[in-house]
């Protein structure tokens, strides 16, 4: 093999590499993406219970690995939520309000700041076990296709 | 493991999560929108909010001021009550939603059945029945302002319902995500259900059983010991001297002393037993608010400025949030305007001011409410005797929900005392031995009148206009204290006061007042037969005293006013000796509104400094110069220093301690014995100006004597034993150290969040001045209740049209929200005795901006 034929051959097996990797990241995007709007959209609603729609509906396009779909729309979910309490930090007094939460439950007294983290972290529980019940179904619905379409490994 | 059972684990684990959510409520509460996260979100009102509604007439500039006031400046009066009722439900809209669960008895349905008691109580009464009676009465008033009212009304629950609909579901305040529930529509029917709620509280007295059950136990002629019917010598009646339009009353005397052998006496006081306990809420509300205001107005001839002043503070439940709620507002087109405070869930003024005239208002605690004993057929007690016939009792199904447990059902029996054309129903509380009780309220007559005289109070331009406007007016009896700026003052203790003279006689056959005790149902004699004409009823303008001043004491010298029976069930009247001891030593031109702020703070105990010098008279007599006792020693030198001083009941003292817990031992000290003999210790013991009488002019009152020993004793005996009980009570609760026992220490303010549901959101306890006699009233150890609000208008702006017309301020804020600015902001001030002052500006032009917090502006 010559050594513009290696070249050649290198260069192929790249774009085929890199466009593999870029499937993979573009439905990943894409699927980060749908859930975080999704799920502006549906809390702005008020309704809650839909952010595991919102991630379902980001897995089922996924088509990933069951824990990579946890990650993706738990990450989604839960950075839609910290946005909202960034907007509550600059209107309101979301830390004076949640101390005084705090200690009406009697829990977490003296560090307010854990209940936002905590409800960040339900917001996103939602998201990624939605988003991993999405994988699962698409995975169900259409059994002869590869669910988990993996990341391609160096050399091989 | 294949993909089935990994989705199916998945699925599972997805569903436990979300059930868990949904059961503990945790989803609705921590969500970001919609969730609890809003109430902190609201806690500022938007610099700049415009809302759009076809139904208005025209704008609406509203700018809430540095307080959260709502100045409203409008086209029409129907749009000031849409805005007043948007502005009041961005503020208080959980407060009044409960307080409408708690009337209508539907709160064990939120709250589980510990609450049960009070839903029975409240539909026994029937709120709900009685406001939807007072809107039809209202729809169908020939009055011709009634269509306007009625529109008014409307319009505001508009608002209310507008606001609603803009925050539902998300941005609700979080004690409906707590709880789980959403505000209904707000209707009319809720405000006149409110209203007369309002009416109960502030005029529906139990005392007519307490009297028969002592009665019966000590004969008749003791209820004037309990609470004396002709006043004592050293009462100030609200009314100095009323001129009545012709004075051909029967004189007043009493009727001999019955033996507890009455058998008719001893039933009725089995009855009054069972009656009382049926209505504990009643009850707890009067022991831990007791009713009880000032309210005074100086004549120009008094005042520096030439006009007059006029102070109120009405005395109710202190809580957050507030019980009133502040407004203001202009019409650009006709420049009406008013000033004032307001229920939450109503868009009634109850106490202010417009252009030209100003007034504030006590209750008067005259008697408007009779128990009468009915007589049962044998036959399953279907049937009552009725002066001649029987009539068949009503029945009315109640269903009460209750969280947790199966509904209650209730059935509430009425009768009718209809002999004079009055056909309202009368609930039956109890029967014992085919007896009933049954009960008769004005409150119970669906006449609108409190809803027209307030409306026409808030448009009066002169004293004429406000008289004839309190014509109509209803219930509670209200001592209504009225200022303007061409320089009128007057008290009208104004309601309408039943007539019970069916025999011709307004007295029974032992010569007291029908009224006094338990009535007779069934034979027709004691019916009510109309009211006190309006004319009769004590009032005065522009008096020779030029003052005027009410604190819940009695109306008139019933030695002069002989023709009605009003009452006997007055406050003690030391507030009212204490602020005509003030007023009446007044020079002209001399009285400014700083005096009055310092009158309205006053804790100077009248009571005190007539009892304590008696008191430190009677240890002379026994011990002369030399007292061994150091205990006792320190505590006379205590009060000697005190009493020399004033008896002010400041909390750094020592003294109002010891006199404080003085007085409740010397009542008990004097009549326990006779009540255990009887029975009767959780009876109602005499009022302090009983004793006082007894002191003072009868000391070897028979009272006065200790049945348990084998000595006679008079009134010095009975004082210093209950001094002694007095100190070894206060070591043992406070030590040996006299210099800890600062009144502050056992004297604490104590305002609650709704009742102390959550602790957090209340004002913490706080050692504070004052006491049951004081004019700065603060009744208790526990203090619950006071001064809701101080208010003072003078005149002389009012007249020039000033931008600043007086002062304000009440325990609170405008807000219900606890993260709100303006959740507590009133009440640093209020509790200083401080004010905010009242800015009442005639047009948006000349409103200070600097005052602006925020602008609210509504278009249609």
């Amino acid at each position: 093999m010559t050594w513009t034929e290696k070249m050649q051959d290198f260069l192929k097996k790249l774009g085929e590499k890199t466009l593999a990797f870029l499937k993979y990241k573009h439905l990943s995007i894409t699927g980060f993406l749908f859930a975080i709007i999704l799920g502006a959209l549906f809390e702005l609603g008020g309704w809650w219970y839909l952010m595991l729609l919102a991630g379902g509906f980001a897995g089922f396009l996924m088509k990933k690995s069951a824990l990579a779909s946890l990650l993706i729309g738990f990450l989604s979910i839960a950075g839609v939520w910290f946005c909202f309490f960034i907007y509550f930090m600059i209107i309101g007094p979301i830390f004076e309000f949640t101390a005084l939460i705090t200690s009406i439950l009697g829990f977490l007294e003296g560090s307010p700041e854990i209940l936002i983290l905590i409800t960040i972290i339900i917001g996103g529980l939602l998201g990624g076990l939605g988003a991993m019940n999405g994988t699962y179904l698409a995975g169900l619905i259409y059994p002869q296709k590869e669910t988990s379409e993996k990341m391609p490994l160096k050399g091989k | 493991m294949n993909t089935k059972i990994k989705a199916g684990i998945s699925a599972g684990l997805t569903v436990l999560f979300l059930l868990s959510l949904l059961i503990t409520n945790f989803g609705n509460l921590l969500s970001p929108v919609g969730g609890i996260w809003n109430s902190s979100n609201q806690a500022y009102y938007p610099k700049y909010m415009e809302i759009q509604d076809s139904s208005l007439d025209g704008s609406i500039l509203a700018y809430r001021d540095n307080m959260g006031i709502p100045h409203m400046f409008v086209e029409s009066e129907a749009d000031f009550a849409f805005a007043i009722g948007y502005l009041q439900a961005q503020d208080r809209l959980f407060s009044f939603d409960i307080q409408r669960r708690f009337v209508k008895g539907q709160v064990a349905e939120l709250m589980g059945p510990d609450f049960l008691d009070s839903d029975k109580e409240y539909r026994l009464i029937g709120f709900e029945r009685l406001g939807r009676e007072m809107w039809a009465a209202l729809q169908v008033s020939t009055d011709p302002e009634a269509p306007k009212i009625v529109h008014l009304m409307e319009r505001f629950c508009d608002g209310i319902n507008r606001y609603i609909r803009d925050i539902s579901p998300n941005n609700l305040p979080m004690e409906y995500l707590y709880l789980g529930i959403t505000p209904e529509a707000w209707t009319p029917l809720d405000i006149c259900a409110l209203a007369k709620y309002m009416s109960y509280m502030l005029s529906f007295l139990p005392y007519d059983l307490t009297t028969t059950i002592l009665a019966d136990a000590f004969g008749k002629a003791f209820i004037d010991v309990v609470m004396p019917i002709e006043p004592f010598p050293f009462e100030t009646p609200v009314i100095p001297d009323f001129s009545a339009p012709e004075d051909t009353g029967q004189p007043l005397t009493k009727g001999p002393s019955k033996s507890g052998s009455d058998e008719y006496l001893t039933l009725a006081a089995t009855l009054a037993n069972q009656t009382l306990g049926k209505m504990n809420h009643l009850k707890s509300w009067i022991e831990q608010y007791g009713g009880c205001s000032n309210n005074w107005v100086v004549n120009g001839s008094l005042t520096t400025t030439g006009y007059p002043i006029l102070c109120g503070d009405p005395h109710l439940p202190l809580m957050l949030p507030s019980i009133w709620w502040e407004f203001n507002y202009v019409n650009i087109h006709t420049g009406e305007s008013l000033y004032g405070v307001a229920f939450p869930g109503t868009p009634i003024c109850e106490i202010g001011m417009n252009n030209f005239i100003g007034w504030s208002a006590t209750i008067t605690a005259n008697d408007v409410n009779d128990f009468y004993i009915e007589k049962l057929s044998p036959d399953g007690s279907s049937y009552l005797f009725n002066k001649t016939q029987w009539r068949k009792i009503e029945q009315v199904t109640e269903v009460i929900k209750v969280k947790g447990a199966p509904d209650c059902l209730m059935t509430v029996n009425f009768t009718r005392h209809n002999y004079t054309g009055d056909n309202f129903q009368c609930p039956i509380y109890t029967s014992y031995k085919n007896h009933a009780v049954s009960v008769k309220w004005t409150g119970f007559d669906p006449d609108p009148g409190i809803i027209l005289a307030f409306y026409k109070m808030a448009h009066s331009m002169n004293v004429t206009q406000f008289q004839n406007a309190l014509k109509l007016y209803t219930c509670p009896g209200q001592n209504f204290v009225f200022g303007s700026i061409q320089g009128d003052i007057g008290m009208f203790p104004t309601a309408r006061y039943p007539v019970r003279n069916a025999t011709g006689s307004i007295k029974d056959s032992d010569g007291f007042f029908k009224g006094i005790f338990l009535l007779n149902g069934s034979n027709g004699e004691d019916e009510w037969t109309g009211y006190i004409p309006f004319e009769w009823i004590p009032q005065k303008i522009n008096p020779d005293q030029m003052y005027l001043a009410s604190a819940n004491q009695r109306t008139v010298n019933t030695t002069e006013y002989k023709k009605y029976y009003l009452s006997f069930t007055y406050d003690d009247g030391y507030r009212a000796r204490s602020i005509n001891r003030y007023l009446s030593a007044a020079k002209p031109h001399s009285i400014t509104i700083d005096d009055m702020q310092r009158l309205q703070a006053d804790t100077f105990d009248v009571a005190a400094s007539v009892f304590i010098p008696y008191l430190l008279e009677a240890v002379k007599a026994r011990y002369g110069g030399t007292i061994s006792d150091p205990w006792l020693k320190q505590t006379i030198d205590v009060l000697t220093s005190w009493n020399r001083s004033g008896t002010y009941m400041d909390r750094a003292e020592v003294a109002p301690t010891i006199w404080y817990k003085y007085i409740d031992l010397f009542i008990n000290a004097t009549f326990y014995d006779d009540y255990a003999k009887k029975n009767l210790t959780g009876a109602m013991f005499p009022l302090v100006p009983s004793l006082e009488n007894l002191m003072c002019y009868h000391p070897d009152s028979k009272w006065f004597n200790d049945t348990y020993t084998s000595q006679t004793e008079n009134s010095t005996d009975i004082m210093l034993l209950a001094l002694n009980r007095t100190i070894k009570a206060l070591r043992t609760s406070l030590g040996d150290d006299i210099t800890e026992w600062k009144w502050g220490r056992v004297h604490q303010m104590d305002i609650q969040y709704l009742m102390g549901v959550i602790p957090q959101f209340n004002i913490p306890k706080y050692p504070t001045d004052g006491d049951d006699w004081t004019i700065n009233v603060a009744a208790g150890y526990n203090v619950h209740a006071g001064p809701s609000m101080r208010m003072i208008i003078d005149f002389s702006h009012l007249a020039k049209n000033d931008t600043y017309v007086g002062f304000l301020s009440y325990p609170g804020g405008q807000s219900g929200n606890p993260l709100s600015p303006h959740y507590r902001d009133s009440f640093e001030l209020w509790k200083n005795c401080q004010y905010h002052s009242i800015l009442f500006p005639l047009t948006s032009e000349v409103y200070p901006t600097d005052y602006i917090e925020a602008t609210v502006v509504f278009k249609p």
